[in-house]
Order: structure tokens, then sequence, then C-alpha cells
């Protein structure tokens, strides 16, 4: 009996998306398995730091609190784009 | 990324900043502008650092007290420096009064979640790529990182997909400002006219009655034709009642090409993988501080919010 592996090659070798072909739709699957691989499920250790987003209320805090203030200050947010 | 993933994920500075510190993490493009009292504090403490003129980046770390005197002050990474230089601030540290600032905040720079919006966790990875051997440990982290930004979906939007469709407002959003390789520092955004195709539908589920499914495709290209995206979008929407409960969106396609500040992709096209996940309040109705920081994108806070005519 002749093998059809050849013919499904050339099948899915035609179908393979080229420059500028959109990718084939994302099913469900791939979309909780994308999930599952990039978002995390618990806190992350830089997290747990408790990171304030507001100087002045910072400010604030540290003069009740007699603490000093550090300053992670980066162009893109530090805790969110870079 | 690499600060997250490296000097803030190690055991004794956490333990330094939790106890010691009042931790504070801001972008610099707001601060640097901002003519209001936080922007005239946050110069006053930077220009303390040794070397730094205006005109120079004003990133880095600071030590400092809270009538604004620097104790320490320093714009490179690594964790026993970071370590050495948080203990020295704290040995120079002495507890002092400070005037209480006050003020208009400048308006230009005021990022407010707008009334009725919500917020989505926006992650993006380079799933596949033919990377080079990474030179160091600082490049491995790179080649596998996941970078962090958020998505605000608006009232009327939700109420557009409450009601069945997916908003072209919303799609050229994500197209424009969250399909983008921030893997490795603060990517170039797309222009309106670099989106070539942006066709996002909405269509019922066949679970439950209020989930529906996303499907679409986004193709990009820059205008110097260094950079493209083709991708496929995915997902699912669900309400409970009014509110929106439930949004599950991915995208994953073929990429190409960096940008100034996120230098050395990997070579030739490699696969850039997006989600996003609507941000649940805490029970006491917080939220977690990185989903207070407004989009990458929100900058330019008209022409993220699709209210630039043309744009």
């Amino acid at each position: 009996m002749a093998s059809f592996a050849p013919f499904a090659l050339s099948v899915v070798a035609l179908l393979a998306p080229t420059g500028g072909e959109p990718p084939p739709p994302l099913t469900g699957a791939d979309v909780a398995r994308l999930h599952r691989e990039l978002l995390p499920t618990r806190a992350e250790p830089w997290e747990t730091i408790g990171w304030r987003v507001d100087l002045l209320a910072a400010r604030d805090e540290a003069i009740r609190s007699k603490r000093p203030l550090f300053l992670w200050a980066m162009n893109g947010h530090p805790l969110g784009c870079v | 990324m690499l600060d997250r993933a490296s000097s803030f994920a190690d055991k004794d500075v956490i333990e330094l900043l939790q106890r010691r510190f009042v931790p504070v993490a801001l972008d610099v493009w707001y601060e640097e502008r901002r003519q209001d009292a936080a922007g005239e504090f946050f110069r006053k403490v930077v220009f303390q650092r040794e070397g730094l003129t205006p005109g120079r980046t004003t990133q880095g770390f600071y030590a400092f007290a809270p009538d604004g005197a620097l104790l320490e002050g320093w714009n490179h990474r690594g964790v026993d420096r970071l370590k050495e230089r948080l203990k020295a601030a704290l040995d120079e540290w002495k507890p002092g009064a400070a005037a209480a600032l006050t003020g208009a905040v400048d308006s230009r720079f005021d990022r407010t979640l707008p009334a009725g919006a919500r917020i989505v966790e926006v992650r993006a990875r380079i799933t596949d790529a033919k990377w080079p051997e990474p030179e160091d440990e600082f490049r491995r982290i790179m080649q596998r990182a996941t970078s962090l930004d958020h998505l605000w979906l608006l009232a009327e939007e939700i109420e557009s997909l409450r009601a069945g469709r997916f908003p072209p407002a919303l799609a050229r959003r994500i197209a424009r400002f969250h399909c983008i390789d921030n893997t490795r520092g603060e990517p170039p955004l797309w222009e309106p006219e670099e989106v070539v195709r942006c066709e996002v539908t909405l269509a019922p589920g066949t679970g439950r009655a209020k989930d529906a499914t996303v499907d679409g495709v986004i193709a990009l290209r820059s205008a110097d034709g260094t950079r493209r995206y083709d991708a496929r979008i995915g997902g699912s929407v669900e309400f409970t009642g009014d509110a929106l409960a439930r949004f599950d969106l991915a995208i994953r396609g073929t990429f190409a090409g960096g940008g100034e500040y996120t230098c050395h992709p990997p070579p030739g096209d490699f696969t850039l993988a997006i989600v996003f996940r609507l941000v649940a309040p805490a029970a006491d109705g917080s939220l977690p501080a990185a989903s207070r920081v407004p989009p990458q994108g929100a900058r330019w806070l008209d022409d993220y919010l699709g209210r630039v005519a043309g744009r």
C-alpha cells in the first residue's frame, strides 16, 4: 500500500506560514497553556518588598516611621515595562 | 527585569528594604518632566548624585532622607554593590525633621485610571528563538525574561464586550501599545500607519452562557522595515451579571527586529507570546503595587486611550 506520508508532508509544507501569512488560530488549550507558562502563580520575590509608587506619599511615610527612603528609578517603570 | 530577577530577588536585600527603608519605584520619564512638588523633590534628590548633570539620565538607585539629603546614589546594577550601598546609607542616616510638601499635581503627568476602567496584567516572553550562547548571567536572564505591563480597559469598551462586540479602539490599543517586545528594555511602540492588519472578533462561546470567544489577526510593520510582527490573538471574555469577570487573552506570532533600547534581539524570526489577565483586587479592595503603575504607552495618554483623531 502506498504511503500517504509524503503527500501529508507536502500538504503541511504548502500550509506552513510564509512571510506575512497569519499564524493559525489559537485554541482554548493554546491560550490556557500560554497563561500557565507566562503568568506567575504566586508573588515573585521582588513583589514582596512592598514598593510604593507615589514619591510624596512614600516621603510622608518615611517621616512618620523615621526611616530613610530607597528609590529605584528607571526609564520605563521598574515595576512595569522594563 | 534584570534587577527584578537578580538584585531584588536577593533575600538580604529584600529584608533590608522591607524593614529599614521605605522603598519606592518610579519611571523617570514622568519625574524629570513634572512641574510640581513631587517632580521638584525628585530632581532635588537625584542631582546630588556625583557626576549627574542636567541632560543625563537620572535612572539609578538612591537612598535619601525625607528632607531630600542624598545618602547614597549610583547607577550600576549588581547585588553586592546594592547591599554595600544600602548598609552605607544606614550608617550615614540620622532621623530628622522634614517639612510637608504640598501643592497642585501637574495634571499633564497625572495618570489616574479612568472611571469605570479595569486593569489587565500583560506578560510577554520570547518562547522560541535561535539565541546565541549567553555571554554572562545578565544576558541569560534577558533571554528567558518575561516582561510585565498593564492594559487599561475603558468602561465603554467593557460595555461593548458585554454587548458581544470587540471594540476596534481596544484592538488598536492592544496592537499598537502591547504587541511589543519589551523583554529586554523599553521597546519602540507602533505608529498608526505601521498597523497593517488588526481584525479582532468576538463570538458567543459554546460553554457557559456569558463567555465569548476572541479570535483575530494582527500584522505590524515598522516604517523603516526593520521590525515586524505577524500574530494571532485568541482567548475568552466572561461576564458575571454585568461585571467583567475574565479577560483571558493570548497573542502568539512571529517577530523580527529590535529597538534602540531593546538591543540584542534573537537573530532572524522568533516567536513572541503575550498573555492578558484581568487584575483582581484583594479582599480589602487594594491593588498590587505593580498594577497601579500606568501602562508604558500611557505616557502619551490621549493616543493610548484612542482620543487622538486619526491615530
